[in-house]
């Protein structure tokens, strides 16, 4: 414990809350822009139990943002090398990894363990996956997304509004999406801030608003949404 | 009503309902959010937009 003390000493966290943050199993999907910080300040945090998820090797063009990375793991596996990182950094921790994408086919395989989800995709067909994966199964989904100097934000609880509340199943596009890591960061230390709360049942989420994070005029924005009574995946038409 | 959208902004003289805005701008309805910008709430398709109103439309990100 003496470790965590910094952060048990916060109102509510305690020892007991440690402990709770241990018995978790929080999987990561995508190790790249925004799986970077989040897989580092959940490793750190104690999270007991880290389930990585990513079908892709390092390339050099991801080395202006993923931040776990260097130029020696170019051509390796982002999970394999993700995971050595994570238990450099915390060896009391388990890291699991699965080498895959995931998809409809292995998604119930995959995430049957886990606790909660926390979203480092770079596409939405897989976000929309996921969302339907923790709606059914009444699991948290902790949302983040960048585009050059803009990142949003939101959480998606079981009973509450979920991705396809927010949004209409939009056609990801096979252009290259414009990436800062500092603006991945941002997001990403929001998305474990969200992941504390939630589980430690402190402070006041992210649900049903999202905060997007304008890096070009230091503003950050809110979007107010609902939860949407005709939604095909939480609502009465699913 | 004023329509704020990439930095632009385009005003419409007369009321609209969301999907009416949609389609006069062209756009694709699953690849936005359309807001009120006061409020920050997203308007449903059929919403009525007046005249007075200040809209605010964002695309949807993706990256990671």
């Amino acid at each position: 414990m003496e470790r965590y003390q910094r952060q048990t000493i916060i109102n509510n966290w305690g020892e007991n809350g440690q402990r709770k943050l241990a018995g978790l199993t929080i999987s990561i999907i995508g190790l790249g822009g925004l799986g970077s910080p989040l897989a580092i300040y959940l490793a750190y945090l104690g999270i007991g139990n880290l389930l990585l998820i990513d079908g892709d090797t390092v390339s050099t063009g991801n080395l202006n943002r993923q931040i776990l990375y260097n130029e020696d793991d170019v051509g390796k596996m982002k999970a394999e090398v993700t995971a050595k990182r994570l238990q450099m950094i915390n060896k009391n921790i388990s890291v699991k990894i699965i080498d895959k994408y995931i998809d409809e086919n292995n998604i119930n395989d995959y995430l049957k363990n886990s606790d909660g989800v926390v979203d480092a995709l770079d596409n939405m067909q897989s976000r929309f996956i996921v969302n339907r994966y923790t709606v059914e199964n009444k699991i948290p989904f902790f949302h983040g997304a960048i585009h050059g100097f803009e990142g949003r934000v939101t959480t998606f609880i079981p009973d509450g509004p979920c991705l396809a509340c927010l949004y209409k199943n939009p056609q990801d596009n096979k252009k290259p999406i414009p990436a800062i890591g500092a603006v991945a960061g941002t997001i990403a230390s929001i998305q474990v801030q969200e992941v504390i709360k939630y589980f430690l049942n402190i402070g006041e989420l992210l649900v049903g608003e999202m905060k997007i994070w304008d890096g070009l005029k230091n503003k950050f924005f809110e979007i107010k949404y609902e939860k949407n009574s005709n939604c095909t995946v939480c609502g009465g038409s699913k | 009503m004023k329509v704020y959208f990439r930095d632009h902004v385009e005003e419409f003289d007369r009321p609209l309902v969301v999907n009416d805005l949609i389609l006069k701008l062209n756009l694709n309805a699953e690849e936005i959010l359309i807001l009120d910008k006061n409020t920050r709430k997203i308007l449903p398709s059929d919403h009525k937009i007046l005249i007075d109103d200040e809209i605010e439309i964002r695309e949807v990100i993706s990256g990671g």
